[in-house]
């Protein structure tokens, strides 16, 4: 294991549909950021994302923790 | 995160769940005192105004500003060449302009955004803006639209979604059924109509960020809109969406914020906007008109064996939350009811008629029409009675949805059945419609019975609050949800202070403020309780818990022997030994200790959706039963509904006076989508955009109503609690159209029940005063 940040990310959407893939997981720098993990996966509507851990959004500047879960989720809504 | 069972449990009388706390916002409002955001007034405000389409349909070939611009008083003129970012917004899809370049598809969109120093100078310079135009030919037919030779609004074709559901074998259900009901029904364009029209007022803050004060539904999605067409990150947009003239699912979309926005980084000063009643008319959301055809089948005994529907929904020029709409309409075109076959076909389709998105039921109230309708029709043609026919196919507890998923939830509707046939209105309904009145009038009573499931869905949604220990020791709640009339502040109050074991007066309501609360998600879906319950049921263990450490240290006990009461925290042995919340504070803020708690829950959801859907089925569905009592006069075709029974299984009962409250509302805005509020459209051009034309229910047209819970206990929402905006309008239409029928045996397939429309029904079978 190496000194990285680990996390699983969960992919929604249009993103999701886009990049054919609904989960990943990413080793991330050991001080890594939300950026970072957004700056990984070539996502194209970057600025209509959610940035989701245990039910709280995420800024870009927001650190991870090794383990983490991310949703990645476009503020899409049903009824 | 905590597990469900946790956060639903109480294991004590609750003291203010379930209690009718009195309103936060009440006394504000009906005194007048609150002020809203078309209220505010800055110093250094400039006035701005849109410079609407002039055309339906129509290309741009050229604007010019200039003579706008010289306008005196007129400070700033923006077209679409001033919008830095993604020119384009719309919640699901951003196919709608923030100001058009190429094209403009209803007379809404607008070609460019006055701001000046007064509101005369903005409306006279927005008269001065030169556009040249190639009108295009108009398409108001959604059906039409539908042809492969038809006009397009949008370059990909006119058909924005075409959605299947397919269960079992419908066709093979229809060959074995004892009777097939087909009819094609159509239900009109309502205008959401709050108090207060779209408006708001956009300023900087001293680091250069954008602040709007905008009455929405989702501060959090404005940011995200408004970010996006302005290239910067969300953070440099503060959105305060509180308070809110009325929203019904009207404010979810982007109105006036990306103008406000774009003007305010322009001008450097406060911005205000405020739609007219007229161009909140033509250029706001409005519901989806739908053109529903419906095949039913029974068996023998009036068992629900198929049911095939196609379902055309006229989204108007741009998708918003068209698509999603779509979704809940073909879930709820099966009623609360078990049918194993199913066949739906569902479009969603472009026409230049205004624009269309999220309405109080979200697709449910249209469709909820034609099955309701084909099932009386169906119990008729038996010889079964209307309510049985439903008894006899109603969801139970513990049921697999029509969409092959257990449904989750608490499921009432047969409780909500029998309700209505113990009412008042139903036992006595021969009594009542022989009750003496003029001999032109007949009375009739209806009954219809609806669903519809809260929250998104399939679709991934989360909701975070927060709580904060004041120097005073009480608790401020972050939630972002915004009040829209439905009683969330309170709730949330009522909520919290039951976590929080303290006084609802100790706990003050942070909501609707993106930099004040976390991202509760949105006020829509019936959901802004659950969410924003569910959240604070999530952030209030952890408040608690830092109370109680807290406490142990500073009076030296075990925080097992500790116990929170009121603002204090009290030795379990010896009650004179506590320490006050007030104390707390101070002991955190000397260790330099976090004084505020956060906390996030993804909300529960099945784990995909079924084919051909974006969001359905959903976990938990509210349900109700109505039964209305009319009277219709023959000579006019006017329908008086006397009165009018619900009974809705909302789950648990958070606050009594808003939930009865909420029925109240949602019934009548029902009557106008039943009976009065219809858009009516020529050619692209909206001819009803004042409510001189455009007939909205009034406090005279209110009938007698009478609410009667079924009281469920619901796994998913805070205490047992679902949701309950929308669930009372749905089967209104339907029961009021029923009742209608029942009077005068003339069946409506088109709503609403206008009196020309039931004069000329009327009229056609010759049912008038001296007729049947």
């Amino acid at each position: 294991m190496s000194n990285g940040t680990h996390v699983r990310v969960k992919i929604f959407g249009a993103p999701s549909m886009a990049l054919e893939m609904r989960e990943l997981t990413l080793e991330l720098s050991k001080d890594a950021t939300a950026e970072e993990l957004l700056n990984s996966i070539p996502i194209r509507d970057r600025n209509y994302l959610y940035i989701v851990r245990e039910g709280i959004r995420l800024t870009r500047s927001s650190k991870l923790k090794d383990g983490d879960e991310i949703l990645l989720v476009p503020p899409i809504a049903g009824g | 995160m905590i597990a469900m069972k946790e956060k639903t449990a109480l294991d004590r009388e609750p003291r203010w769940v379930g209690r009718p706390v009195s309103r936060k916002d009440g006394a504000g409002k009906v005194t007048g005192e609150t002020k809203f955001f078309s209220d505010m007034i800055m110093p250094n405000m400039l006035w701005a105004k849109a410079v609407r389409s002039k055309y339906p349909h129509a290309l741009i070939k050229r604007i010019d500003t200039a003579k706008a611009e010289a306008v005196p008083g007129v400070v700033t003129v923006l077209t679409h060449r001033d919008v830095p970012g993604l020119n384009a917004f719309g919640i699901i899809v951003p196919d709608q302009p923030a100001l058009c370049f190429d094209k403009v598809r209803y007379l809404g969109d607008s070609v460019a955004v006055v701001a000046a120093e007064s509101k005369e100078a903005a409306e006279a310079a927005a008269e001065q803006v030169e556009v040249d135009y190639a009108p295009l030919p108009v398409v108001s037919d959604p059906v039409e639209a539908m042809e492969p030779d038809a006009p397009r609004v949008h370059e990909n074709g006119n058909i924005q979604r075409h959605a299947m559901i397919r269960v079992g074998d419908v066709e093979k259900a229809f060959r074995n059924a004892s009777v097939v009901v087909e009819n094609t029904f159509r239900t009109g364009r309502q205008m959401h109509m709050f108090l207060e029209p779209e408006a708001g007022l956009g300023m900087l803050d001293e680091n250069g960020n954008i602040v709007l004060y905008v009455g929405g539904q989702s501060p959090y999605r404005d940011q995200m809109q408004v970010s996006r067409a302005l290239g910067i990150q969300p953070e440099r947009v503060r959105v305060i969406s509180t308070p809110v003239g009325g929203a019904f699912g009207g404010k979810e979309e982007n109105t006036v914020q990306i103008h406000l926005a774009l003007l305010t980084m322009k001008t450097k000063r406060p911005v205000k906007m405020v739609w007219t009643r007229e161009e909140s008319g033509f250029a706001g959301l409005k519901r989806h008109p739908m053109i529903i055809t419906m095949r039913t089948a029974v068996n023998e005994d009036g068992e629900l064996l198929a049911n095939k529907v196609r379902i055309v929904a006229d989204t108007g020029a741009y998708a918003s939350l068209g698509p999603t709409v779509l979704d809940v309409a073909m879930e709820n075109s099966v009623g609360p009811y078990r049918i194993p076959n199913i066949d739906i076909d569902a479009y969603l389709v472009y026409t230049n008629n205004g624009i269309a998105g999220a309405f109080r039921g979200f697709g449910a109230p249209q469709v909820n029409f034609a099955i309701e309708t084909n099932l009386n029709i169906i119990a008729e043609k038996l010889g079964i009675d209307r309510l049985e026919i439903r008894k006899k196919n109603a969801l139970r507890e513990g049921d697999t949805g029509p969409f092959g998923y257990k449904i989750e939830g608490s499921v009432g509707i047969y409780e909500t059945l029998l309700r209505a046939e113990n009412s008042d209105i139903w036992k006595y309904r021969e009594k009542y419609k022989s009750t003496s009145s003029p001999p032109w009038c007949k009375r009739g009573v209806g009954i219809a019975a609806g669903v519809k499931g809260f929250g998104f869905g399939a679709l991934p949604d989360f909701a975070a609050a927060s709580i904060q220990l004041t120097p005073a020791g009480k608790f401020v709640v972050g939630v972002s949800c915004p009040e829209i009339g439905q009683g969330a502040v309170t709730a949330y109050s009522q909520i919290a202070a039951e976590a929080l074991h303290c006084d609802i007066a100790d706990v003050y309501i942070a909501s609707a403020d993106s930099q004040l609360a976390p991202d509760t998600g949105t006020s829509s879906a019936s959901m802004a309780l659950v969410r924003g319950g569910n959240a604070i049921l999530a952030a209030a263990p952890k408040m608690n818990e830092l109370l109680l450490i807290s406490a142990a240290k500073m009076i030296a006990e075990r925080e097992q022997d500790l116990v929170l009461e009121g603002s204090r925290a009290v030795s379990r042995r010896d009650s004179s030994k506590f320490v006050t919340y007030a104390e707390i504070v101070q002991f955190l803020l000397g260790t330099g200790s976090e004084t505020r708690v956060i906390a996030g829950i993804n909300i529960p959801r099945v784990d995909k959706p079924i084919e051909g859907s974006i969001e359905i089925p959903h976990l938990s569905y509210m349900y109700a039963t109505a039964v209305a009592l009319v009277e219709v006069n023959t000579l006019t075709g006017a329908t008086k509904v006397l009165r009018f029974f619900l009974s809705p299984d909302s789950g648990k009962i958070i606050n009594p006076q808003s939930y009865t409250g909420q029925c109240e509302g949602a019934i009548v805005q029902g009557l106008g989508f039943a009976l009065t509020e219809e858009t009516q459209i020529d050619k692209g051009i909206i001819k009803t955009n004042n409510f001189t034309t455009y007939i909205i229910p009034t406090i005279r047209d209110a009938p007698d109503i009478e609410i009667e819970p079924v009281e469920t206990y619901d796994k998913i929402g805070p205490f047992g609690a679902k949701g309950l905006g929308e669930i009372g309008i749905i089967p209104v239409g339907s029961a009021i159209a029923n009742a209608i029928y029942d009077a005068t045996g003339v069946r409506l397939y088109t709503l609403p029940a206008t009196p020309e429309r039931v004069y000329m029904a009327l009229k056609e079978r010759n049912v008038t005063a001296n007729g049947s």
